[in-house]
C-alpha cells in the first residue's frame, strides 16, 4: 500500500538561527536520516521525499470572486507545520508506523501517516 | 526548481458530493496533469486518503504514541499535492492557480529545500 | 431463539469471522459471509437440529456464501486471489473444527490495534471477539443504537483504508501490542464495574464478558504472565461486586466492605491464575495490581501492599499509582511518609483524591484545621453525591473537634 509520510514540527525554534548553528544541528541528527534512509530504502527501493523551506516562506493562492488572491505565509496557523514528506510503498500500516518513528522528528514533532489513493 | 503545491480542501464537500460531481472533479485535476505534464513542469501528485484514514504517530520520552486521526482537525484538510519544477517561485504560483481547490479550497506552494552542496 | 442456540451463536461468531478474515483479508466481508451464515442457521438448526459440528457448519455455509457472493459482484483484481482462497477451505460442515487454525488471537489483535481510537477498539472487539450483538453493546454503553452501529461500521472501514494487517504482531511488536489489547479488556470491565446494581443486566454483565475475554488471551498466549495478571485482577475485582454498593446505591470503601458478600470462589480462582503469571517470573503492571487486589482480598500487611505500590510505580510512574502508593505508605504506619509523597504530587489538578487523601492523612496526624482546609478543597472538586456525602461527614468531624 502506498503511505504518505508527512513531517509536522514546531518550525519556531528554527527562527533565526543562523547558518553555523543550522549546520550543526543537522550534523547532529545525521544519524538518525542516515538510519531512516537506510530503512526506507530496504523497505521500499522507490522511496522518495522532499524536505521543504521554512514554513514562513510559503505562499497560498486562492480564488476569491473570479480573482486570483495570493498571501503570504503556510496555509494553517498550527503550532507544527508541514516541514517534508515521503512517499513509500509499504506492505501494511505497521511498517509505516515502524518507518514514521525513526523519522527524527517523530522525536519533538508528529508523523502523519495518510493512505494514497490509486487511480 | 522544485515547488510543492499541498492542496487543501473541504472534506465534507467531497464527501456530500454525487458521483456526477466527484468525475467532474476528477475531470478538472487529470486536465491539470496533463497541461503540467505536458508543459514539462509535472514532475510528481498524489491524492492523499481522507483524513478519515489519517494515523499519527510521536515519539515522547522514549515512547511511541500512536493516534487516530491526522495531526490537527480542521476544517480544511491537506488531501493531495502535485510537485512542479518550475524556474521561479511566481511560475510555480501561476501552476498553483490553476489547481481545481484554488475556487473552494487553497493550495500553498513551497519551494523545496535544497542542500547547500547540492 | 433457545438459550443454548444463543450460546453456540457466542461461540462460534468470533472463530467463523476469524478463519474468514484470514482467507478473505478483509474483515467486513467476513463478517457479512458469516452473518449470511447464522442467518440461515437460525432458519434450518430449530427444524433440521443442531448439526454435529456447528463451527464447522457455519465456516462451510460461509464459505459457500461467500465464494457465490464474490462471483456475482466483485471486481476482478481480487477476485480470483479471494475464490482461490476459499476453495482451499474445508467445505465439510461435519469436519472437526480444530483442524482449522484458529485465527481468533490475530481477530483480536486487529480489533485491539492502536490505529483506531479506543472506543472503536472496545466496540469491535466486544462485537467481533466476543460475539455480542449491536444493540447489546449500545445499551451496554448508554450509547445510542445508530451512533454504535456508525462506530463500528467506521471502525471496520479504518481497518481496511489504513492497511491495519491481520496478525498476531511479531515477537519485537509484542511488547507493545499485548498492552493494548491487555488495556481494552480491563476498560470493557470497568465499564460494567461502574454499573450500579440498579443499572440494566447487560452493562453488569461486561464484567464477565471481559473475564471470559481474558480467559481466551490466556489459552491463546499461555507464556504471557501479565495475559494471567490481567485476568487474576479481573477476577479479583469482580469478587467484590456485591459488596461494593450499598442499599442505595452508594459505593462502599474497601476497608467498610462486608467481606461476607466477597465470592470467595472468584478470589480462590484469581489467587490460583496469579501464583500461574508470578511462577513465569516476569513481572508486569498487571500482575502488580493482581497482588494489590490479592492482598486486599487476603487481609495482607500494609507495608506489603505499599511495597508493591512502590514496585508498580517502577512500570507506570503515573499520578494516580504515585497516590495509591502514599495512601499505602500511610496505612502501613508512617502517617507523615505518606503525607509527604502527597505534598510531592504533581499532575492531579481537579482530581478530588488528592485532597480528600490528604485531608484523611492530616486528620490521623491530628491536624485537624489543615484537615478540614482539604477536606474543603475536595468537595469542590466533586460533584459525586455519595462522595460528598462521605466529606461532608468527616470535614463536620473534624471541625467539631476545632471548635470550643
Amino acid at each position: 500500500m502506498k503511505y504518505a509520510l508527512l513531517v509536522y514540527s514546531d518550525q519556531s525554534s528554527w527562527e533565526g538561527v543562523d547558518e553555523e548553528e543550522a549546520a550543526r544541528r543537522r550534523a547532529e541528527s545525521m544519524p538518525r536520516w542516515v538510519t531512516l534512509f537506510e530503512e526506507m530504502g530496504k523497505a521500499d527501493p522507490s522511496s522518495e521525499g522532499r524536505e521543504l523551506v521554512a514554513a514562513s516562506e510559503a505562499k497560498v493562492v486562492r480564488m476569491v470572486d473570479g480573482e486570483r488572491v495570493v498571501t503570504d505565509g503556510p496555509f494553517a496557523e498550527t503550532k507544527e507545520m508541514i516541514g517534508g514528506l515521503f512517499l513509500t510503498d509499504l506492505p501494511d500500516l505497521d511498517e509505516a508506523i515502524r518507518i514514521a518513528a525513526l523519522v527524527p522528528a517523530a522525536e519533538y514533532g508528529s508523523l502523519e501517516i495518510r493512505p494514497i489513493v490509486e487511480m | 526548481m522544485e515547488y510543492l503545491a499541498l492542496i487543501y480542501s473541504d472534506e465534507r464537500r467531497w464527501d456530500e458530493a454525487t458521483d456526477a460531481e466527484r468525475a467532474a472533479g476528477y475531470e478538472k485535476y487529470v486536465e491539470f496533469a496533463n497541461a503540467a505534464r505536458a508543459a514539462g513542469v509535472l514532475v510528481g501528485g498524489e491524492e492523499l486518503a481522507s483524513t478519515r484514514s489519517a494515523t499519527t504517530v510521536r515519539i515522547r520520552e522514549g515512547e511511541q504514541l500512536v493516534t487516530d486521526g491526522p495531526y490537527a482537525e480542521a476544517k480544511e484538510a491537506l488531501g493531495g499535492y502535485f510537485l512542479l519544477d518550475c524556474p521561479s517561485f511566481d511560475d510555480a504560483l501561476d501552476w498553483a492557480a490553476r489547481i481545481p481547490a484554488v475556487e473552494t479550497g487553497a493550495v500553498e506552494v513551497r519551494p523545496v529545500h535544497v542542500d547547500e552542496e547540492a | 431463539m433457545t438459550v443454548s442456540l444463543e450460546a453456540t451463536f457466542r461461540e462460534e461468531w468470533p472463530r467463523a469471522v476469524a478463519i474468514l478474515t484470514r482467507v478473505l483479508g478483509d474483515l467486513s466481508l467476513a463478517e457479512d459471509a458469516v452473518q449470511d451464515a447464522f442467518a440461515t442457521a437460525l432458519e434450518r438448526w430449530p427444524r433440521d437440529g443442531v448439526p454435529r459440528s456447528p463451527g464447522a457448519w457455519i465456516v462451510a455455509t460461509a464459505r459457500n456464501g461467500a465464494i457465490d457472493r464474490i462471483r456475482r459482484e466483485r471486481t476482478f483484481a481480487r477476485k480470483a486471489e479471494m475464490l482461490a482462497r476459499l476453495q482451499d477451505l474445508s467445505d465439510d460442515p461435519d469436519a472437526d473444527v480444530s483442524s482449522i487454525p484458529d485465527e481468533r488471537l490475530a481477530l483480536l489483535f486487529t480489533c485491539c490495534h492502536p490505529a483506531l481510537a479506543v472506543e472503536a477498539r472496545v466496540a469491535l472487539t466486544l462485537r467481533e471477539v466476543a460475539g455480542l450483538a449491536t444493540p447489546e453493546i449500545a445499551r451496554a454503553f448508554l450509547v445510542p443504537e445508530p451512533t454504535l452501529a456508525q462506530r463500528l461500521v467506521r471502525a471496520k472501514r479504518r481497518v481496511r483504508e489504513t492497511g491495519i494487517p491481520f496478525r498476531v504482531p511479531p515477537d519485537h511488536l509484542l511488547p507493545d501490542r499485548l498492552p493494548d489489547v491487555l488495556r481494552v479488556l480491563y476498560l470493557v470491565f470497568n465499564e460494567g464495574y461502574a454499573a450500579t446494581s440498579g443499572a440494566e443486566l447487560v452493562r453488569r454483565e461486561l464484567c464477565a464478558e471481559a473475564i471470559r475475554l481474558a480467559k481466551l488471551l490466556c489459552v491463546l498466549m499461555p507464556d504471557e504472565p501479565e495475559a494471567f495478571g490481567l485476568l487474576a485482577l479481573l477476577l479479583l475485582q469482580d469478587s467484590r461486586r456485591e459488596a461494593r454498593s450499598g442499599r442505595d446505591g452508594e459505593l462502599v470503601l474497601l476497608a467498610d466492605q462486608d467481606r461476607s458478600l466477597w465470592d470467595r470462589a472468584a478470589i480462590d480462582e484469581g489467587l490460583r491464575v496469579l501464583d500461574r503469571a508470578e511462577a513465569m517470573r516476569r513481572p508486569g503492571p498487571y500482575q502488580l495490581q493482581a497482588a494489590i487486589a490479592a492482598g486486599h482480598a487476603e487481609g495482607t500487611d500494609p507495608s506489603v501492599i505499599a511495597v508493591l505500590y512502590g514496585a508498580l510505580e517502577q512500570f507506570e510512574p503515573t499520578p494516580v499509582v504515585r497516590l495509591n502508593r502514599a495512601v499505602a505508605v500511610a496505612l502501613a504506619g508512617d502517617l507523615e511518609g505518606g503525607l509527604a509523597l502527597l505534598d510531592a504530587l504533581e499532575g492531579l489538578d481537579g482530581y478530588s483524591y488528592l485532597p480528600a487523601a490528604r485531608a484523611d492523612l492530616l486528620r490521623r496526624l491530628g491536624r485537624a484545621e489543615e484537615a478540614a482546609v482539604a477536606y474543603r478543597d475536595a468537595l469542590a472538586l466533586t460533584e459525586n453525591a455519595a462522595e460528598r456525602r462521605f466529606l461532608a461527614h468527616r470535614l463536620e468531624e473534624v471541625t467539631a473537634s476545632t471548635s470550643w
